[in-house]
């Protein structure tokens, strides 16, 4: 666990919205909102396509720091706030570091950025390290 | 009910509705749904992430059994009651975020009961008109307790003319 230090920031995950899913999570989340998967629809709502769903900002920055954990800790809080929209053709990338560590808790500061620099969502992740937790990314 | 009043007006309905609760029975949560609601997440992301973000399900699921009909929707395709228990009466709802409390994680085959409170209204003057800022609790239970507590803020405009 020495890499659990103020600081320490969390493997990048990269994000590439798909009219596909973006469809896929209004079906599964029995969402009728035009706004996602309407283009002529979110047109007349001044944006340059259909937006990603806020819930699903909030599944991909989860999926992030989640990732970053694998099985050595659990997510105890979470929240995220949505900022900027997002469009399919956008490439997000999500970054994190840790802010605090407290014994056993720690917790991650978030963000969800545009290809443009621009913050779409900031978030806030809590998590308890298991006993003898070994820590890095868990996806290596 | 002129146009230029909804957004106050549903503003004055929500300080009635503070504070009540309404229970909604989810039934069982099935193991295809959250596998389709994982396909749906990870479709964009670069390597996948292995259904990492179940613990959102149950919080962005919009409408529980059936749902509203078709007729029934507001012309931006919303429903009029998307918090179980208030109508917002037409206006532009766009979710806001959340804040969550993971008590135990969510897994198939859980007999879930969802508690949904309003909790807060708030009317706003902002650069591109009057924000209607409304925060909605919810707590999910199963035959043990809370699962997952959710405090959503949604952000409501009036409708296009």
């Amino acid at each position: 666990m020495s890499d659990l230090t103020v600081g320490t920031e969390i493997t990048p995950l990269v994000v590439r919205p798909t009219p596909i899913s973006l469809f896929r999570f209004s079906a599964v989340t029995w969402n009728p909102h035009r706004i996602h998967f309407d283009e002529a629809y979110a047109a007349t709502e001044g944006y340059p396509g259909v937006l990603v769903q806020g819930h699903l900002h909030g599944a991909w920055l989860l999926s992030a720091v989640r990732r970053w954990i694998g099985d050595r800790g659990r997510i105890e809080q979470f929240a995220w706030q949505n900022r900027h929209f997002a469009t399919p053709g956008d490439t997000l990338t999500i970054t994190g570091q840790i802010v605090s560590v407290d014994g056993d808790l720690v917790e991650v500061e978030l963000s969800e950025t545009n290809q443009d620099g621009v913050v779409c969502a900031p978030a806030r992740a809590t998590f308890r390290v298991h006993p003898g937790g070994a820590f890095g990314d868990a996806t290596r | 009910m002129g146009g230029s009043d909804l957004i106050a007006d549903v503003w004055s309905s929500a300080q009635g509705a503070l504070g009540s609760t309404t229970r909604v029975d989810l039934g069982n949560v099935r193991d295809l749904d959250l596998q389709r609601y994982a396909v749906a997440v990870d479709g964009s992301i670069d390597g996948g992430a292995a259904g990492l973000s179940l613990q959102l399900y149950l919080s962005s699921v919009l409408a529980w059994g059936s749902g509203p009909a078709e007729a029934d929707l507001l012309a931006d395709g919303n429903a009029s009651d998307p918090f179980s228990g208030f109508d917002v009466a037409g206006l532009r709802l766009m979710a806001g975020g959340q804040e969550l409390q993971f008590h135990r994680d969510l897994q198939a085959g859980m007999n879930v009961v969802l508690d949904v409170t309003l909790t807060g209204a708030d009317l706003k003057d902002t650069k591109s008109g009057r924000l209607l800022v409304l925060l909605v609790q919810r707590t999910y239970s199963d035959e043990h307790g809370p699962l997952i507590e959710c405090r959503e803020t949604f952000l409501g405009r009036e409708a296009l003319g």
